[in-house]
């Protein structure tokens, strides 16, 4: 009893309510990370079994490849084409400052291996394919089209999710080349047609430059990463959409939020994983 | 009038045993100790209004939906036990009609109905081609195979959605409100295909709706819901002569009576007053 009057005397009330209230939320949060952690799990397993069940239905993955990767190809390469002009135009300002301009080709085919091809991609593919894969699905559920198939002893994991995983991975790192090659292109007509650096120069210093290894490589697997997580999180947001216009609205919007910060995050971290470990 | 004492038809004419049944979506019960059988071979209605729980009690014959307590058998087995491929088993049996039809968007008619057919059998293409014209046919569709589902009247496309429900030839078709939002003419075309396919197909058919009119003219038998259970069950003339209160309530459309026309809340002075 003493205590207790001591200690309401030392902290006042209102700062106890507000202690209480935030371990309140914090639990609050926890509780619903768990559950959405929860659900992802039991999203994730019957996709990965859908995934391989669907292996044996190659045409229902082609299907999806030309809607999920073929229609995100004009995009990729329009990005692709200007992002390289603007590498090309920054990087030869730059590099000429120090007679270097000679290693521009090097340059700018390292950055879209390693980093703005995966990255850059990545992002617009959320824009793109994400959004309108969370919204087909989305729409199936609330259109009891999910329901329907179901109940005709279909596996909406197997026909619906498990195409559209494969797809997403597969695409993502086909798209990744095809910007950062296009890029390349985009940065030659800058530095060699523009400002005149020579042709033989630009593509040899690539050439010895970019090692197979190391940075292609790395780029593919990184961008079959981010391939699986942006794909996986459009999947998931449409599954679960409330079916509703709004539910679907929003659970769109998520996916192109959460799986481009997704994208940043995981870039950083797979950067430091393949380029930053001991040499 | 209690499911759970007496019931027309014996055991053996039934196709669905429902027993005991509980569920909710939450810890409010949707269902509570409810009994009810589906009879084998004949056209039962499920009445009731809106938000009893009708389209919930299909979804847990389909076993989309896993009870609380209670069992439901489907044909001597468990729908309520079965997981995987029995489930799925279990469902090629079961042909349902949902409320707003739920054709496949991405596909035209024709591989609507066609689309059980492909992934439930290894049918040559000419056989399926066959099968499928043959239940465009039936209900009279079968100049609007090349249609997509956005080409389609509601009326239509629910012809369709029937059609693909009936591709594998089920031996239970779960109509889901079949009368709503149609004109007349299409209500009266569901009416008399529901009846001709249950006759001629020897179906056994169960009709969701809260139509009393069209429901107690289709139907052999008639359910009743609403307060967590079977209000009332008969024959179709049995409902319409039934002395209960509750089903004179429902059935004459009184706006109130024994069921509130209010759902349960706090007393209206009260919430007009603190609001
Ligand atoms: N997925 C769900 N999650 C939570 N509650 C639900 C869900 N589906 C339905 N309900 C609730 O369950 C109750 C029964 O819904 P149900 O759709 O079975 O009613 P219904 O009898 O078919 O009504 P209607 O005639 O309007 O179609 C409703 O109160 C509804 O709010
Ligand atoms: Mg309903």
């Amino acid at each position: 009893m003493v205590r207790y009057r001591i200690s309401t005397r030392l902290i006042p009330m209102p700062m106890i309510y507000a202690m209480i209230r935030t371990i309140g939320e914090l639990g609050a949060r926890t509780v619903g990370m768990v559950r959405w952690a929860g659900k992802g799990a039991g999203f994730l397993l019957p996709s990965f079994l859908g995934m391989l069940a669907v292996l044996r239905r190659p045409r229902l993955i082609i299907q999806q490849l030309y809607s999920v990767g073929v229609l995100s190809m004009v995009i990729i390469v329009i990005a692709g084409f200007f992002v390289g002009m603007v590498l090309g135009l920054q990087g030869y300002i730059q590099l000429s400052a120090y007679k270097a301009e000679s290693a521009l080709g090097l340059g700018v085919a390292l950055t879209l291996s390693r980093e703005l091809g995966p990255v850059v991609t990545a992002l617009l593919f959320a824009g793109r394919a994400g959004s309108a894969l969370t919204a087909e699905i989305g729409l199936m559920r609330a259109t009891e089209q999910l329901a329907a198939m179901e109940m005709m002893a279909v596996n909406p994991y197997e026909r619906v999710i498990g195409p559209r995983f494969w797809a997403g991975i597969i695409s993502m790192p086909l798209l990744a080349a095809m910007f950062s090659v296009v890029g390349i292109y985009g940065s030659w007509l800058v530095g060699v047609g523009q400002f005149g650096i020579d042709h033989g120069i630009f593509w040899s210093t690539m050439e010895a430059g970019v090692d197979f290894g190391e940075d292609i490589l790395n780029g593919v697997v990184k961008s079959a990463i981010f391939g699986v997580v942006v794909t996986g999180i459009a999947l998931f947001e449409g599954y679960y959409a409330k079916p509703t216009s709004e539910g679907v609205s929003r659970a769109t919007t998520r996916t192109v939020v959460n799986s481009s910060l997704c994208i940043l995050a995981l870039d950083y971290l797979l950067t430091s994983l393949m380029f930053a470990g001991p040499a | 009038m209690n499911a759970r004492t007496t019931n027309n038809s014996s055991a053996e004419d039934a196709l669905i045993t429902i027993e005991n049944l509980e569920f909710g979506f939450s810890r409010e019960l949707i269902f509570k100790g409810m009994s009810l059988i589906i009879p084998r071979g004949k056209v039962t209605a499920i009445m009731g209004p809106s938000g009893c729980g009708k389209s919930t009690l299909l979804g847990l014959i389909g076993g989309r939906l896993k009870p609380k307590r209670g069992s439901i058998n489907f044909a001597g087995r468990r729908v309520d036990k079965a997981r995987g491929k029995n489930l799925y088993a279990l469902r090629r049996e079961m042909g349902m009609l949902f409320q707003n039809s739920a054709l496949l968007t991405d596909l035209d008619t024709f591989e609507n109905i066609a689309f059980p057919l492909r992934e439930q059998t290894a049918l040559p293409e000419e056989i399926i081609r066959i099968i499928v014209k043959m239940k465009l046919e039936l209900v009279g569709l079968r100049g609007a195979a090349e249609l997509q589902p956005a080409e389609l009247s509601g009326g239509m496309a629910r012809r369709v959605a029937l059609a693909r429900a009936i591709a594998l030839d089920p031996r239970l078709v779960m109509y889901d409100e079949p009368f709503v939002g149609l004109d007349p003419i299409s209500m009266g075309v569901i009416v008399k295909l529901i009846r001709e396919l249950n006759d001629a197909l020897s179906l056994t058919s169960v009709v969701v709706t809260h139509d009393v009119q069209e429901g107690l003219s289709i139907a052999d038998y008639v359910y009743i819901l609403g307060d967590q259970n079977v209000l009332g069950h008969g024959t179709a003339s049995e409902i319409q002569n039934s002395e209960d209160p509750m089903v004179r309530q429902f059935i004459q459309g009184l706006p109130d009576g024994p069921v509130p026309y209010q759902y349960p809340a706090n007393p209206y002075a009260d919430d007009l007053r603190h609001d």
